[in-house]
């Protein structure tokens, strides 16, 4: 339940603040994905999926990119476990915790951020440039969005480390 | 049959993936150049809606600015029209047949007053979302202008929200013309800044100066004669090399478009008719 809250309190923030940030035009922080990146190792893989469906579904209704950020992060719901695995170094890691800096550890927890944003863009942009390339701009908008995202993920979670 | 049950309880999940992608692409490809449902952009209403408050919220808090715009934007046009009617008094003393002329050029003409909830700047495909909608009389291919010139033209629309097609969308193609000589030529954009678009297929022998105006031609029906669009920045050889291609400064600020008028062309549906009599005939 408090899940749900987190994920539709990070829906209403990415809507009404995060769509409207464009740094020259170039990319906008998607930090809505953050719900499915914190699905617990042992939850089952279909909520995952879903989540990361609905929630990108909702999302390109509010950026008119019908389907795109649906299917990018169906995408991300999909490799969610394989990648929090590979950064989990400790194998007795109690599988139920929800991935954050504490129990990662800030090195992990920032290469994990890091590299789910960064699959995130390059996925998105690819989509998104199937009606029109442009070489510079592709590669600017992927840099500039990985970096604003995984810049927001990591702000909430040090808000919320303070906090526990 | 029980390893078959048993492999697809392992890897449910592969097929529920491939059917959710599958789903997001179909949404994809039917939408993708916008000749997909409203109900998937954010023209429908509940994100209409929504977009709405936030554009009330930031209009609220800008208002300190657009007052001080306004204001001064008042004063301007008080002396203009001090200065006009000065000037008029003294060249012409008998009844002026201006207020005919530009009742005449706006006849046909009527401006339906709409905000503007949500736009895009950043992608190829710009749009802009307005309040009003078929309710109010929008019907799509209406012209859009704002305070600053054209803006563009009514796309898709819903019951209470429309989806306008800006100049700055590769797909915009406006008929416009340089002021006081009669060469015209399409408006379209490539993507980039959104304060240029290029004036494709003036003829080389045209004579236009940098500084010139670029203003709708009127051919289209969509927009009456002689609304402004913007400046002229630099006169170059097209791709093609035997026309011009004119860089235009657009005077439309979209990153601080507001409030517009969707332009509702009472003649319309009798010039449609006729083009389409035309057609018919095979002429």
């Amino acid at each position: 339940m408090k899940q749900v809250f987190w994920t539709i309190g990070i829906l209403t923030t990415q809507i009404l603040i995060l769509n409207h940030i464009q740094i020259y035009g170039f990319g906008t922080p998607l930090a809505c994905v953050l719900p499915i990146l914190l699905f617990p190792l042992d939850s089952p893989r279909w909520q995952i999926l879903l989540s990361g469906f609905v929630i990108g579904l909702i999302e390109d209704i509010f950026i008119n990119t019908p389907g795109v950020t649906a299917a990018t992060f169906t995408l991300i719901a999909m490799i969610q476990p394989h990648l929090l695995k590979a950064v989990s170094s400790r194998d007795n890691e109690d599988k139920a915790t929800i991935p954050s800096a504490q129990n990662l550890g800030w090195a992990s927890y920032v290469k994990y951020i890091l590299s789910a944003c960064f699959i995130l863009s390059v996925v998105f942009f690819t989509l998104e440039s199937f009606s029109f390339f442009n070489y510079i701009k592709y590669l600017l908008s992927i840099a500039s969005t990985w970096l604003m995202t995984a810049f927001f993920i990591l702000a909430i979670e040090s808000v919320r480390n303070s906090k526990a | 049959m029980d390893t078959l049950l048993d492999f697809i309880k392992k890897y449910y999940y592969w097929l529920l993936f491939i059917i959710l992608e599958v789903i997001s692409m179909i949404i994809l490809f039917q939408n993708n150049s916008y000749q997909g449902s409203v109900w998937f952009t954010s023209a429908n209403t509940v994100a209409g809606t929504i977009n709405g408050w936030y554009t009330e919220v930031i209009s609220y808090i800008q208002l300190k600015d657009v007052n001080k715009q306004l204001t001064s934007e008042n004063i301007y046009l008080q002396k203009q029209v001090a200065d006009l009617r000065r000037a008029l008094d003294e060249t012409l003393t008998e009844t002026t047949p201006n207020d005919k002329v530009i009742a005449d050029s706006l006849k046909g003409f009527k401006l339906i007053p709409a905000s503007v909830v949500s736009n895009s700047l950043y992608k190829e495909n710009n749009y802009i979302i307005i309040d009003k909608g078929e309710v109010d009389g929008i019907k799509t291919d209406m012209g859009v202008v704002g305070g600053g010139g054209i803006v563009g033209i009514v796309y898709l629309t819903g019951p209470h929200y429309s989806l306008v097609m800006p100049t700055i969308n590769i797909n915009s193609n406006i008929s416009c013309r340089v002021r006081h000589s009669n060469y015209f030529g399409y408006l379209q954009w490539s993507g980039g800044s959104v304060n240029h678009a290029f004036l494709n297929d003036i003829p080389h022998y045209a004579r236009v100066k940098i500084g010139d105006y670029v203003e709708t031609s009127g051919y289209s029906s969509v927009f009456p004669s002689g609304l402004f669009v913007g400046k002229v920045t630099k006169i170059s050889n097209a791709p093609d090399g035997i026309s011009l291609q004119l860089n235009v400064n657009l005077g439309t600020d979209f990153s601080r478009l507001k409030d517009v008028n969707v332009i509702y062309n009472t003649c319309k549906p009798e010039t449609d008719t006729l083009r389409v009599r035309f057609n018919r005939a095979g002429l």
